[in-house]
């Protein structure tokens, strides 16, 4: 009986998205169990930790050429890329509208810990210690991955994108056309939800609010929980039904959910003024 | 007499070192059960998974059901769904109702044979991962496929060597 009022409270918090009367309860009992995720990720770790101790001098040689070179370019790209921020952040101060300040970013590790395979999501070693939050934005370094729903001392549960739980708000880089991302469950797709009907998936009509292959899906800052413009994922494939005037838009996220190494925990940033 | 009160004490004395003894046994084993649920699997076999805990908390029911009850069962579950990050409760809900069932038939299913007793659990972990289910469905959505059913055919199979190795501990460590 008791467990069944609990399921019900805490069933209305995943509805509503909200911080529940539990959540104190749970992170309480959480970090009660946080010692038997360290002795399940121990294996892990030790042999994470053995073959990395016997990595031959090669390997470490021309992995760090690899390195450079990568660091190179990319400190190419931001040179590029600053300068644009700031050419933005002075036409914005003309146009007297919000520019956004830069985000606080913190690199996460995933805990070694498997979570039941029908729910994506992944348990990462940073916490509420760390200044994590409910609802906190997690990336990688390609794309959007997922979102804190559980926050405990040490520890966090990440929901991933993928989940069919979760629901991003996205828009369509090209031409700035709403929709919702929904997770589909598996690791390399994501449904979009809400598209205009009928959905316009022809280049030549004279309409900009059409959604084409290889479109690239960003994320639209809507719900207030993501922060703006970070990408998502490209359009996959368009399956038009014919007969129904939807379409199944499938995205390929650019986050690799197959091989977790780090995550960034992202603090979005303030508007300057809310318009 | 002085004497008879000393025995007393010692007797006394004995049977709480043995109950936290045969305590702390039992909760290592649902600890190792946690580990085990936990424990990062190649992508191949994640899905064969079995419910370790469920079949540890079976165990426990069947062989000391006046001290493994609904109320442990209960804690258990909601241990699990903290750390496995499942709605609160869920399987608390579980537990609880494979602990009453269990308790229910002990008696008959300490005599029946290995393979019909793993058959009857396969059953009863059939019932439990469909609770398990309805309430995820009714909360929300989950990426179903029939793989969701696997963990129940690799824990039938698993459950009579389980129950060999832990009779021969319990048997071993004196666990009352």
């Amino acid at each position: 009986m008791v467990s069944i009022i609990l399921i019900i409270i805490d069933s209305r918090v995943v509805v509503d998205n909200r911080e529940g009367a539990l959540k104190n309860f749970r992170s309480t009992l959480g970090t009660l169990v946080y010692p038997i995720e360290v002795i399940a990720s121990l294996p892990y770790e030790i042999t994470d930790w053995v073959s990395n101790l016997i990595v031959p001098k090669q390997t470490l040689s021309v992995e760090n050429q690899r390195l450079k070179k990568e660091l190179l370019l990319l400190k190419a790209r931001l040179q590029q890329y600053e300068i644009i921020e700031t050419e933005n952040h002075r036409l914005r101060d003309l146009l007297e509208s919000s520019f956004r300040l830069k985000n606080k970013v913190l690199v996460a590790e995933p805990v070694a810990i498997q979570l039941d395979s029908f729910h994506k999501k992944i348990v990462i070693n940073k916490g509420e210690s760390d200044e994590g939050y409910q609802g906190q934005p997690i990336l990688d370094s390609s794309g959007i991955m997922g979102q804190i729903i559980q926050i405990n001392p040490f520890s966090s549960t990440v929901l991933l994108i993928t989940d069919p739980n979760h629901a991003l708000p996205v828009q369509i880089n090209r031409n700035g056309l709403r929709a919702i991302a929904v997770g589909s469950g598996e690791d390399d797709a994501l449904v979009l939800e809400h598209l205009p009907k009928p959905l316009i998936t022809d280049s030549h009509l004279p309409n900009n609010a059409h959604v084409l292959v290889g479109d690239l899906i960003v994320t639209s800052g809507l719900g207030r929980r993501f922060p703006r413009d970070y990408p998502v994922g490209e359009v996959q494939e368009i399956l038009q039904n014919p007969g129904e005037l939807s379409a199944r838009v499938v995205v390929k996220p650019f986050a690799q959910f197959s091989k977790i190494r780090e995550v960034l925990m992202v603090w979005p940033n303030e508007y300057k003024n809310n318009y | 007499m002085s004497i008879k009160i000393t025995t007393n004490i010692k007797k006394e004395e004995i049977v709480i070192q043995s109950i936290l003894k045969s305590n702390f046994i039992i909760m290592m084993t649902f600890v190792l059960g946690f580990v085990l649920s936990a424990i990062p699997l190649p992508d191949t076999i994640v899905d064969w998974r079995p419910c370790w805990l469920a079949m540890f908390l079976i165990y426990w029911c069947m062989a000391l059901p006046e001290r493994i009850g609904i109320s442990s069962a209960w804690l258990l579950g909601i241990l699990f769904d903290v750390q496995q990050s499942f709605i609160f409760g869920q399987h608390a809900l579980g537990f609880t109702f494979l602990a009453y069932i269990i308790i229910k038939n002990h008696r008959r299913l300490r005599v029946y044979p290995l393979l019909q007793q793993a058959i009857v659990v396969c059953v009863y972990l059939l019932i439990y991962k469909a609770i398990m289910l309805l309430v995820t469905l009714l909360s929300g959505a989950i990426a179903y496929t029939w793989y969701y059913w696997l963990p129940t055919l690799t824990s039938m199979l698993i459950w009579p060597w389980l129950f060999i190795v832990m009779r021969d501990l319990r048997r071993k460590y004196g666990v009352v």
